[in-house]
């Protein structure tokens, strides 16, 4: 590495935003044609600077130098393209009113007349983009009625789509599951190889050490230590995150008991969309935290967001303890005690424009409702004990959508432990969360379920997540459950197995 | 309890800040450009003038904060007016009057509501719709004639007062307890999260169709009011009462703080400002004797630089 030629770098950048100081004096150096992680706890100030490189921020104060040169203070997101800088962004950032091809080329389509779209040669050249991503999205689909993980492949392909020099990748995988993360990984080696540097943020440390070179890791707005990943270890890259040796206690824990599944709390019956979903059938015992996994296209939200209401269903009966329930919405659901946790926190899982405590509260006012008045004082303090056991970096009354990803997420999660449901579905809880945060948000749905008559589901694309909390495991695919699991039963080779097997 | 109040008052305040540093502004300039503007009896004038209107802006800036418009309340005031006066002259009790227009007005705003709410019509042209629909009706059912002979204490109301005229009072009492509404109750806060994010909103169990229904029902609620205070004034039912309201109610909201590209913000006492601020500039241009289309101009002009300036400040914080 030490040869290759020195292709960014930024000096003594520096940008506050009112009460934080995001990026305080960063430096740091890029090479060509490698993939460095960029590492931190969650608002430690990653996206902070990767949206100063690419044009979204205005930098209050030093240098960016880009293939010798030094970038203008002011530049706007099209012009850090034209520089040679791609960008995937923690958020996405699609429009979902166009179609995947037309966001894939947004502002340089393919023209055939000086200024008439070429839609012929868009589509077959969006058809080759995915298909480089083994993503069988169909571009002239409308962006809105794509899932997550597929929207994110379209993120991907959007960003790969033009020449660039230096690409960042902001969680890129957080909605994907495994097998889609390994054709991204090959991906990003072939670029490597085409002397393009990639820098490269995640929270799945498995993946850092899979792929990148080089580690460089921020803590509150400033760098904090820089490792080859060659030559460290996993605990060592924590160690510098959170400066503190991760306990062991904190490491995610398995129930202390077998479970004995003797009442069932909530019994789907003959569940279908009329489209993907046929005759699901599934229940769930009071104090399992039930692990649900899957590749891309499993339809495991489509069937939850289904039996809680949110969309609408064909058929299917819905039990809870015992009793045959009508849920027909989302409010419905609640006041059965059925809470669902949303995989999209940007599109549907929060207001993003309101403060921490009005989200957290909007799943339940029953506490801070007064006589039809809301106790503020009640609210501050149901949000800060939040904040507090959350370690939430912001207060009660900021705006959420000036948190950091993983804060955004964790408030999230507040406001579906506060909704005081007795089942709880959490879709992707810890999408964005730091390692440290992410054992005690296990150990959170753990204390949850432990309570009398409480149980948990957890969807997730990370299957070392569904390792660490599953006590059963159901495995789909298309619409169907393929496999389970049981308490012994759940250890990676066989999972592994049944997912890559019945999986397609 | 009191220093979160102080927390909550100090927020309204600063967020009001601007628009309230720039109706002094041009209260200043009024009184520099003629000496009949900064008397009592003028403010009064205007504080009344203000009523109608702001009392309209009130369900308007509930509507604009849970993300949609409405712009058939100028309609809805006509025609409620007129079905109030007509009752009143007919029965002779002004109670069934007042009843029989409120009524009017609430099933108006019912008619939108669901409409918008329940089968999911988009606002701004169902209530475009039904602005010439209500006002068509309001002609129709007086036959285009000015309903007049209304009882003598309707005018004894509009012209009473204790300290302040009535309609004053009637026109705070509204804006206290609907600024409450909005700020502190639960169903405010429902409101303000349906304007956010109506999927957030309806995944953390707000009956997003509920909110949307009602705040349509309160706005036609509060044009009736605003009718009764119009026919009150005029001491008659007229059709073509609140000619383009929808245009001045928007736009005290949006002085105030709203916005109509995006719900969940906006807030009641910045409308009142927001209300005062238009009639002082009506009101000044009147006694400055400027012709009326001139009058439009500068009201034009006088928007524009409110909101640009109450932005520009924002961006400095
Ligand atoms: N637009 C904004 N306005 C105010 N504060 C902001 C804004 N964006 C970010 N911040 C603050 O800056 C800090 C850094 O945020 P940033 O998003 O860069 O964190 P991050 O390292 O990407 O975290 P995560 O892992 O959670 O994504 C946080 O404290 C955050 O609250
Ligand atoms: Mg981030």
């Amino acid at each position: 590495m030490e040869e290759s030629r020195r292709l960014l770098e930024f000096r003594n950048i520096s940008k506050n935003f009112p009460g934080v100081k995001a990026i305080d004096d960063v430096s740091m150096s890029f090479f060509e044609g490698e993939i460095v992680a960029l590492l931190g706890e969650n608002g430690a100030g990653k996206s902070t600077l990767m949206k100063i490189l690419s044009g979204a921020y205005i930098r209050d104060g030093g240098d960016i130098i880009l293939d010798e040169e030094i970038l203008p203070h002011v530049y706007s997101p099209s012009d850090a393209r034209k520089f040679g800088i791609a960008i995937i962004y923690q958020e996405l950032s699609l429009i979902s009113e166009l179609t995947v091809m037309e966001n894939i080329y947004l502002t340089h389509e393919p023209k055939s007349f000086p200024n008439v779209i070429d839609f012929k040669k868009m589509n077959q050249m969006a058809r080759n983009q995915l298909d480089k991503l083994g993503a069988n999205v169909d571009p002239q689909k409308n962006v809105k009625e794509l899932p997550l993980s597929e929207k994110q492949m379209v993120e991907i392909a959007k960003a790969l789509a033009v020449d660039c020099k230096v690409i960042v990748m902001d969680e890129p995988t957080t909605s994907l599951t495994w097998e889609d993360s390994a054709k991204l990984f090959d991906i990003i080696r072939k670029l490597k190889k085409q002397k393009i540097t990639v820098i490269y943020i995640s929270h799945r440390l498995d993946e850092i050490f899979q792929i990148c070179d080089r580690a460089i890791v921020m803590r509150d707005g400033v760098v904090v230590g820089e490792k080859r990943i060659k030559e460290c270890s996993q605990d060592e890259i924590i160690e510098l995150m959170c400066g503190k040796v991760l306990q062991a206690d904190l490491k995610p824990q398995k129930a202390s008991m077998q479970i004995v599944r003797k009442e069932k709390i909530l019994e789907a019956e003959h569940f279908s969309d009329g489209k993907f979903i046929n005759d699901i059938n599934l229940s769930i015992y009071k104090g399992e935290i039930l692990g649900i996994g899957g590749l891309i296209g499993s339809k495991r939200t489509e069937l939850f967001r289904m039996i809680c209401g949110i969309d609408p269903k064909q058929q299917g009966i819905l039990k809870i303890k015992d009793r045959v329930v009508s849920i027909r919405n989302a409010e419905d659901a609640i006041k059965n005690g059925l809470g669902y946790l949303s995989e999209n926190r940007k599109e549907d899982g929060l207001s993003l424009g309101l403060s921490v405590e009005e989200n957290i509260v909007q799943s339940n006012y029953q506490p801070v409702n007064r006589y039809g008045i809301v106790s503020w004082e009640k609210v501050e303090k149901i949000s800060n004990d939040f904040i507090k056991t959350l370690n939430i970096k912001g207060n009660s009354s900021t705006k959420v959508i000036n948190l950091s990803g993983g804060n955004q997420q964790k408030v999230s999660i507040s406001k579906w432990l506060h909704a005081e449901c007795d089942i709880l579905i959490f879709d992707e809880p810890t999408k964005g969360i730091d390692v440290n945060s992410k054992a005690e948000i296990h150990q959170l749905i753990r204390d949850f379920v432990k309570n009398e008559g409480k149980a948990a589901v957890v969807i997730s694309s990370d299957i070392n997540e569904l390792l660490a909390v599953s006590d059963r495991l159901l495995i789909m695919s298309k619409g169907k459950i393929v496999g389970e699991f049981f308490d012994g039963e759940i250890e990676e080779t066989s999972v592994l197995k049944c997912v890559t097997t019945k999986g397609i | 309890m009191p220093h979160n109040n102080k927390i909550a008052i100090k927020k309204v305040l600063s967020g009001n800040f601007g628009t309230v540093l720039v109706l002094i502004f041009l209260m200043c300039i009024m009184t520099i450009l003629t000496p009949k503007f900064f008397t009592v009896s003028n403010l009064t004038n205007i504080l009344i003038q203000s009523a109608t209107n702001a009392i309209i802006a009130v369900g308007m800036t509930f509507v604009i904060v849970s993300g949609n418009t409405d712009i058939s309340v100028g309609a809805i005031l006509a025609m409620s007016s007129c079905v109030g006066a007509q009752v009143m002259k007919s029965s002779g009790s002004i109670p069934l009057g007042l009843f029989a227009s409120i009524l009017a007005g609430c099933a108006l705003g019912l008619f939108n509501g669901t409409l918008i709410a329940f089968l999911e019509f988009p606002p701004f042209i169902v209530t475009l719709s039904t602005m010439w629909l209500f006002r068509g009706l309001a002609y129709l059912f007086t036959e285009g004639r000015a309903i007049v002979g209304l009882p003598e204490s309707m005018m004894n109301f509009a012209n009473g007062k204790f300290v302040l005229p009535y309609i004053v009072w009637v026109m705070l009492i509204i804006y206290i307890s609907c600024h409450f509404l909005l700020q502190k109750t639960v169903f405010g806060r429902k409101v303000v999260a349906v304007g956010d994010s109506k999927e957030s909103a309806r995944l953390s169990g707000i009956n997003v169709k509920k909110i949307t229904f009602i705040v349509f029902v309160m706005s036609g609620f509060f044009s009736a009011i605003s009718g009764i205070v119009y026919m009150s004034r005029l001491n008659s039912g007229q059709p073509i009462a609140g000619q383009s309201y929808e245009m001045y109610a928007i736009a005290a909201s949006v002085i105030g703080g709203a916005s109509l590209t995006k719900g969940g913000i906006g807030n009641i006492l910045g409308t009142l400002i927001g209300a005062i601020f238009i009639a002082v500039l009506q009101n000044g241009l009147i006694i400055l004797n400027v012709s009326t289309y001139w009058q439009q101009v500068a009201m034009g002009i006088v928007v524009l630089l409110a909101i640009g300036l109450d932005k520009l400040r924002k961006r400095m914080s």
